[in-house]
């Protein structure tokens, strides 16, 4: 399993060098409970929430031989992620060898050294991002 | 369960903006003529969303399934930072609501009246029931809408008949108020087991009141005489008497019995409003009629939809309508 972050079609590109050893996505729903005077509390299915996950690992400062990609080392990755912060555009999220192939917007990006191994310890909050198509037509 | 869509037409297209949309409400109402729809949408300024397509003047139809429930104008806009931008949208009738104008009518039938006031504002009509009551009046700076429910009431005083006034589709229909009592369904889910809307009934409240209750009326000629009084005594004996003056036309004369008896009908009673919230439905609107039996407020009859609310919020369909003893 390895996990890419990418921009714009692919254009720039982050294979993550530690790939977490766990992540969870959370899929939520709306629904509604609305208090009845006669059925008492009832559930109404409400539409899809926005998926989201947290990736917690660190970008290593030097070259581990476990190291997936060696592409950049400890803060350049920080760079390149705050750069597409300031850039206010979806990432797309891709898990391979799972079905994970998701747009995302970055909620949230911690980062700091910790244990003066020099390595970046990190945590980033990605939430769904949904592409609005309108759909348009002549009017007879 | 894509139920509801949101359609702006604008010049030859027309652009389906439900996936921008957040709360939708529509809102009919017995007093005011015409619908009001109220929407906002998301706005963002990253190339990634799309541009706001509405504005001002153009027009939304709100579906279901492929059904038209109404359409509107888009009338008001209010932008605030980078909060989604809210429109509200009144039907063709807004048009009639917001103009004023000077008329005069002799021995015009009701009927005919509103037809020429219809024309004279491009408010297309699907249909208006034949209302055979002459009317001799002249309204001086009236707004039309107005001049529209004078009309009504002068025949229903006279005739003893209600009418019901709607928006439909963006024609204007005028019928006689039907005995038709709609009824509500709701589903947990598609495909699932269709509810009465009886079986989920949410915060319902009844209002009685004697404030509004008329139950001697005097009927008044032009010459500032009392022409005929006339009582509904057992309202009288229980809740005292009270007096409601009305002021016929000389022409009228011979029906001032007719008009007092009439008069007595709707005002010689205990008010009633009820409220309820229900599941949505889309059948419910202004000047229909539902039944209603709600045993921890009593509310229960045959009930005049006085206006209703429709909410589509997440996804979900509710709505509060509000009910006249009819």
């Amino acid at each position: 399993m390895d996990i890419f972050l990418s921009i714009n079609n692919r254009k720039q590109i982050i294979q993550l060098p530690i790939v977490p050893s766990e992540f969870k996505i959370a899929s939520p729903m709306n629904n509604e409970t609305f208090t009845t005077i006669n059925q008492g509390d009832i559930k109404v299915i409400g539409r899809r929430g926005l998926k989201s996950l947290t990736i917690e690992s660190f970008f290593p400062s030097k070259h581990y031989p476990f190291s997936r990609n060696r592409a950049y080392k400890g803060w350049e990755y920080v760079e390149i992620i705050e750069s597409w912060i300031g850039k206010r555009v979806p990432i797309r999220l891709i898990i391979t060898n799972t079905p994970i192939n998701l747009a995302m917007t970055i909620e949230n990006f911690d980062y700091g050294p910790q244990d003066g191994s020099g390595d970046i310890y990190y945590s980033l909050s990605l939430s769904e991002f949904k592409f609005i198509n309108l759909d348009k037509k002549k009017v007879k | 369960m894509m139920a509801h869509e949101l359609w702006l037409i604008k010049g030859g297209t027309k652009t389906n903006i439900t996936p921008m949309i957040g709360t939708l409400t529509w809102r009919s109402n017995m007093a005011e003529l015409g619908d009001e729809l109220n929407f906002s949408i998301a706005f963002n300024d990253t190339n990634y969303f799309p541009v706001n397509p509405c504005d001002i003047g153009d027009m939304v139809v709100l579906l279901n399934n492929g059904k038209e429930i109404t359409r509107a104008i888009i009338v008001d806009e209010v932008k605030s930072g980078t909060a989604p931008i809210a429109y509200i949208g009144f039907d063709y009738a807004f048009y009639l609501n917001k103009s004023t104008a000077v008329y005069q009518f002799k021995k015009l039938s009701a009927d005919a009246c509103i037809k020429k006031l219809a024309k004279d504002f491009n408010i297309p009509i699907g249909k208006i029931t034949s209302i055979p009551k002459p009317i001799s009046q002249i309204y001086n700076d009236k707004k039309v809408s107005d001049i529209i429910k004078d009309i009504l009431e002068t025949a229903e005083k006279s005739l003893g008949v209600k009418y019901l006034m709607e928006m439909r589709q963006g024609k204007l229909y005028i019928e006689k108020r039907s005995n038709v009592v709609v009824t509500g369904t709701f589903q947990l889910y598609e495909g699932g087991t269709k509810y009465d809307n009886h079986s989920a009934i949410m915060n319902p409240s009844k209002r009685r009141s004697i404030v509004d209750m008329a139950n001697t009326i005097q009927v008044v000629g032009n010459n500032d005489k009392v022409v005929l009084t006339k009582s509904d005594n057992k309202m009288v004996e229980k809740y005292g008497r009270i007096t409601k003056v009305v002021n016929l036309d000389q022409n009228e004369k011979k029906s001032a019995k007719q008009i007092a008896e009439n008069e007595l009908k709707q005002f010689s009673k205990i008010i009633e409003e009820n409220e309820v919230e229900l599941m949505g439905d889309d059948n419910f609107r202004a000047g229909r009629l539902f039944k209603l039996e709600e045993p921890v407020t009593g509310i229960k009859g045959t009930f005049l939809i006085k206006d209703v609310l429709h909410t589509i919020s997440k996804g979900i369909h509710t709505m509060k309508p509000s009910f006249e003893v009819k």
